[in-house]
């Protein structure tokens, strides 16, 4: 039992491991085709089953990308149609379920479809989804919605097994930020390219045609209205996209089977109002309506309020200009006109820094790092425990030259140990978490510790270490196990980045207000513009190519420095001209 | 002398405790099962070690119940975890852990939390039977 779960975790451990990449890129990506590749990539590199498919939620139907080995990737969906969300099949029950959909046997699922399938699969004999005999499908969900699906299949029973289904889940996760992030930006911008044009409209009628085209093209509501009720005036506008792609959907599901069903007339299942208010005086209302039932997100939500208060502005400016009031009197209408359209953009930024600061994405990647440190640090410990009990020679005599060799797996297995803190502590800083535990300390005795530690690392490479140190306590207010982490990190930066028998030098000077530290070295350099990056995570910049490693230590400083209120910079002549480090202390506190 | 008894439900690491606390002098219970563990706390028990992380009950969780249970409440307790946030230290001392010690540890870091908490544990005993 113990051993199954050992095996299958280890399993699980390693697709994750090979996920990594995939998963950078499907946040990263821009549109959906792209993120829907790298979801396809990343579960072909581990699962790779018969196969994949990607769908998104749009207009009461799925429609996405699939993906073959033998036929590549294509369109979703019978006949390319997609499929409709009252319809059958697995994929449409996980979306409107938002439920995992595990089907070990699909022979044993009575509402499982033996449908078919795009003449082009059919005629390649390559596929058919009646010879698909295990199917998992994941619901991709955002804000509580399901936005998108992830299907796999198999041409076997059971061929899936937790691990399977576990990373499924993880990369529909992702997919789930990704893809609520891409929809969002396209919306964002649309409605800014909306409001910079509705200032150049004359006349209401104007206003509520262009709202109604910003509505459905750019927001992608499928039905809107627009009502003036003082003018008795409705506009009504639907977007054609949304009917064809629905009807195409419920068609080209028959394709080649009996008809389950005729397309229908629509019927509007959620609705959205909201009133744009002039002066407390509703002028109008804007609604949206859609024939999917509880479709509405607060994104939604906030998307329409934020075009009601321009359709205000807008409305209000006209009135205006109609009235022909004297000159002062429009002069400060148009004052809180700005006014309004300046708080508006603020509420903008906030909203667009709010969303990417809490976004799911980080949220997910702190649990999928703490998830993978953990797993890693597991076998870790068993690495350098046994290692320790053979050196303590209690399973043998140890020679000496076997004593050289376990010092290098132990050196390795403590840098790896290292590596996986590392990950965990970039996290924690981009997220806020990080946590300094600070005391009055004499920063002397964390210099000490450091020289100590960092002596048999220059002692390899035959380097020297000058030490220029004043005499008396250099008492700071600060986390000495933190501290001595940053310098360590400067310190093997300096012995790694230089040649064999070269000279470091660790001074430390002071002011009436700070302790300055520094770690000055002739290696590499670094060239000017890259003097500020070296301290952003690697991960996210292009990295400079002198630069090995994983580029994590110095942004961790920094967070540490930060933390202490402290400032860290590094300055160099350029490539090959060595490189100083320096860090600014505030001098605090009594021993 | 009582036995230190440990709980950890991956095997190569119970292993290892074992083998050092073994060569170090002290006797040893060691199991991966939980109701093996609780038979086993009916043994003469001066310290326990515990993983935090397990599938069917958390090291946190067992160290809350011993704690509270007059029987156990007076053996010390050292967590063990890979997991080292500040979260999982906090929810081990206020679980009433006497020690937390981060996975990967080194034998000396292992020996120094033993030693520190196993006479305390001994002497306290003593003192009850006195």
């Amino acid at each position: 039992m113990i051993d199954n779960n050992n095996q299958s975790n280890e399993e699980y451990l390693q697709k994750l491991a090979k996920l990594q990449t995939n998963v950078l890129n499907i946040v990263k990506a821009e549109t959906f085709e792209e993120m829907a590749k790298n979801v396809f990539a990343g579960i072909a590199a581990t699962i790779d089953p018969i196969f994949i498919a990607v769908g998104q939620v749009r207009f009461g139907a799925i429609r996405g990308l699939r993906y073959r080995p033998a036929l590549g990737i294509g369109i979703l969906g019978s006949a390319a149609g997609g499929l409709p969300l009252d319809g059958p099949g697995i994929m449409v029950r996980a979306v409107n379920t938002r439920k995992i959909c595990n089907i070990p046997d699909t022979r044993k699922d009575p509402s499982y479809v033996y449908a078919d399938t795009d003449p082009e699969s059919a005629r390649a004999g390559t596929h058919s989804e009646s010879h698909t005999l295990s199917e998992i499908a994941v619901p991709i969900i955002a804000q509580g919605k399901s936005i998108g699906v992830i299907n796999i299949e198999e041409a076997e029973v059971n061929a899936f097994n937790e691990s399977d289904q576990k990373i499924i889940e993880v990369l529909s996760g992702y997919a789930g930020a990704s893809l609520s992030n891409i929809l969002y930006a396209n919306r964002l911008n649309g409605l800014h390219k909306y409001t910079s044009q509705l200032s150049t409209l004359t006349s209401i009628d104007e206003i509520a045609k262009q709202t109604l085209d910003a509505m459905t093209e750019t927001l992608e509501l499928e039905s809107c209205v627009f009502l003036i009720p003082q003018e008795g005036a409705i506009y009504e506008k639907r977007l054609e996209e949304s009917i064809q792609i629905r009807k195409k959907a419920i068609q080209s599901f028959q394709f080649g089977r009996e008809r389950w069903r005729e397309v229908e007339d629509i019927k509007f299942l959620s609705k959205l109002d909201v009133p744009v208010n002039v002066d407390k005086e509703v002028v109008a209302v804007i609604t949206a309506k859609s024939i999917q039932p509880d479709k509405y997100t607060d994104q939604d939500k906030k998307l329409l309020e934020v075009l009601a208060s321009h359709v205000a502005s807008a409305i209000q400016r006209i009135r205006l200009e109609k009235e022909q009031i004297t000159r002062a009197q429009k002069l400060e209408a148009l004052n809180k006109d700005l006014e309004r359209e300046v708080q508006i953009r603020k509420e903008y930024e906030k909203e667009i820094i709010r969303v990417a600061r809490e976004s799911e994405v980080d949220k997910l990647r702190s649990q999928f790092l703490s998830t993978i440190t953990h797993e890693l640090r597991t076998p870790l410990t068993s690495i350098k425990g046994y290692v320790e009990v053979i050196r303590s020679g209690w399973v043998g005599e140890v020679s000496p030259e076997m004593n050289d060799t376990l010092d290098i797996i132990m050196r390795n297995t403590d840098r790896l140990s290292t590596l996986t803190s590392d990950l965990l502590d970039v996290q924690r800083i981009a997220t806020g978490r990080l946590e300094v535990n600070q005391t009055n300390i004499d920063l002397k005795d964390v210099i000490k510790q450091s020289i100590k530690e960092i002596n048999p690392v220059i002692a390899e490479k035959k380097q020297k270490l000058e030490l220029k140190i004043p005499e008396d306590p250099l008492t700071i207010t600060g986390d000495s196990q933190r501290l001595n982490q940053v310098l360590m990190n400067l310190l093997n930066n300096a012995s790694k980045f230089s040649k064999e028998k070269t000279t470091i030098y660790l001074k430390v000077e002071k002011d009436k207000e700070n302790i300055f530290v520094s770690v000055k070295d002739s290696g590499i350099g670094i060239k000017e513009a890259d003097l500020d990056r070296v301290f952003t995570p690697l991960a996210m910049i292009e990295k400079p190519v002198y630069v090995k490693g994983t580029g994590l230590g110095l942004s961790i400083s920094k967070g540490i420095i930060d933390l202490h209120n402290g400032e860290i910079w590094a300055e160099s002549e350029g490539e090959w001209k060595g490189a100083t480090f320096t860090i600014k202390l505030p001098r605090g506190g009594e021993l | 002398m009582g036995n230190v008894l440990v709980l950890d439900d991956e095997l190569d690491i119970l292993n290892l405790v074992r083998i050092i606390l073994s060569q170090k002098g002290y006797n040893v219970l060691a199991t991966s099962r939980i109701d093996e563990f609780y038979s086993l706390l009916k043994e003469d028990v001066n310290l326990i070690l515990l993983d935090v992380v397990m599938p069917e009950k958390t090291g946190i969780e067992i160290c809350v119940e011993l704690k509270k249970d007059p029987k156990t409440s007076k053996i010390p307790i050292i967590l063990f975890s890979a997991s080292g946030s500040a979260e999982k230290r906090d929810a081990a001392i206020q679980a009433g852990a006497d020690a937390f010690l981060l996975k990967p540890f080194s034998i000396i870091q292992l020996m120094d939390t033993v030693n520190k908490y196993y006479p305390l544990s001994t002497y306290s005993k003593i003192e009850r039977k006195r």
